[in-house]
């Protein structure tokens, strides 16, 4: 009789203490495993994100300090700020992509694909679509070009590359194979970009065989941009920051 | 002399049970218990501090723009050729996206809303990014900034693991909310085509909302653009 009580005892004693402890382990996992660790990620990306800010900032910041100087010292020394007014048009007007430059960089030319349609295959997987131009160019830029034409058309923030049936209409004015994009910048990152196993050329143009045509360029010269009015709906902000 | 064995026995279930248990709280604790709370709260001071030199040196940014500004101003006062010429550099600041913005457009949010309820892959790459703000070109937009960042003719937009998308070495992840100005009419209506960009980003589960504005404010851009290999030909010069 003892030793059965003594048993019951055990018996209810295990199942407390195992119930107890599951619900504590599993209490502990939910909430802090899954709460906490993609906050954590989250506040860590956060941080990464400012800190870059803050370097772009900071090489503004130096760059503006030197703009100031110019400034200050053009005004003594002439007595207005209308000379470094004149090569700060130029230096915007560099930038707005208006202004033909020239300078070393690549050359990629793309042809549509000379592969036999295979059964069952769509000769649409063999021809130029928009959006690998859109990636080539995307690359480029990442590649650090820093102008950038296709066949002659300047490539601005606002251009759009649109496929118009046979054609690829770029900023509206239509344009067919082969596709020549003239990008100025570093021709070594440039042509390692376009090069590298990872690349948009490499990954997804070689498969179809869509031909491809890189070459390195000493001396390119770009065009202007000569397309739409783009202010007419944009005006300065007047006052106030945008953010 | 059985009862001795069964305690035994019952001893050694007790402390490997216990042993087994407690290696067990120690593991799941050290791995996000109170030591990830620690590192969480080191990371939010942190990210406040950089946040506070992060607006200063907006600050310090604005207060130089400023002088310069005030400057060219004063210059423009002087002379009707001056002025002129400051207007001539509105224009080409505006265009060339270093001067923030203002007028009518549109806002578009591209938000992942069932990510990681039912499925947890990436939906949104940087390749849809590319092609909205490629519709955005084609609809006329005059200006467009992505999660703020103002999108310059050297805009790059870069996958950058997992749901992370670049925009102009920023790193952010979904929403991504796209402000542009121009005809909000035809801005919308460009992208709500049939079978247009709206409609694919739905069918693979991307919720897209629209708004016409009118007035949208686009911030210039904060980074430093480099102009090393790209020289101006001057109109003189010889082709």
């Amino acid at each position: 009789m003892n030793r059965k009580v003594y048993v019951y005892y055990l018996f209810a004693l295990a199942l407390i203490i195992g119930f107890i402890t599951t619900v504590q382990l599993k209490s502990n996992t939910t909430y802090q495993g899954i709460v906490t660790i993609p906050k954590l990620l989250d506040l860590q990306n956060e941080i990464k994100n400012v800190e870059a800010e803050n370097q772009q900032l900071n090489e503004s910041i130096s760059e503006q300090a030197i703009r100031l100087a110019e400034y200050k010292a053009a005004v003594e020394s002439t007595g207005s700020a209308f000379g470094m007014m004149q090569s700060e048009l130029e230096k915007m007007r560099n930038y707005s992509d208006y202004e033909k430059v020239e300078g070393q960089g690549i050359i990629i030319t793309l042809n549509d694909s000379q592969k036999e349609v295979g059964e069952g295959e769509d000769v649409a997987w063999y021809l130029i679509h928009d959006i690998d131009i859109l990636e080539v160019v995307n690359e480029l830029r990442m590649a650090g070009a820093e102008a950038i034409a296709i066949n002659d058309e300047r490539v601005t923030a606002t251009t759009s590359i649109r496929c118009g049936g046979p054609t690829i209409n770029i900023d509206g004015k239509r344009h067919a194979v082969p596709f020549v994009i003239k990008a100025i910048g570093d021709p070594k990152a440039l042509e390692a970009s376009a090069l590298a196993p990872e690349s948009y050329i490499e990954l997804y143009m070689s498969y179809s065989e869509i031909q491809v045509e890189i070459q390195k360029v000493e001396k390119l010269i770009i065009k202007g941009y000569e397309g739409r009015n783009k202010m007419r709906y944009q005006r300065k902000a007047e006052g106030g920051e945008a953010k | 002399m059985k009862n001795i064995k069964f305690q035994i026995a019952i001893a050694i279930v007790c402390i490997v049970l216990g042993l087994m248990v407690s290696i067990q709280f120690r593991t799941v604790k050290q791995g996000v218990g109170p030591v990830s709370e620690y590192r969480a709260r080191e990371l939010a001071t942190q990210l406040k501090k950089l946040k506070d030199e992060n607006a200063k040196l907006l600050n310090a940014k604005n207060e130089y723009e400023a002088k310069i500004k005030e400057y060219e101003d004063t210059a423009s006062q002087g002379s009707v050729s001056a002025k002129i010429l400051k207007e001539e550099l509105d224009k080409a600041r505006i265009l060339a996206g270093t001067e923030d913005v203002e007028g009518q457009g549109i806002t578009v949010i591209v938000d992942d809303l069932k990510f990681s309820e039912k499925v947890n892959y990436p939906l949104i790459s940087y390749s849809m990014l590319l092609e909205l703000l490629n519709e955005l070109n084609a609809a006329g937009a005059e200006a467009v900034s992505v999660n703020d960042q103002r999108i310059i003719s050297t805009s790059e937009i870069r996958q950058v693991g997992g749901i992370h998308i670049n925009i102009n070495t920023v790193s952010y992840a979904p929403p991504f909310v796209f402000k542009a100005i121009g005809d909000p009419k035809t801005l919308e209506a460009a992208l709500r085509l049939r079978e247009g960009i709206v409609e694919r980003f739905e069918t693979s589960g991307v919720a897209v909302t629209i708004t016409q504005e009118q007035l949208v404010k686009i911030p210039k851009y904060n980074g430093v653009i480099e102009k090393k290999y790209a020289k101006v030909v001057k109109k003189g010069d010889a082709q």
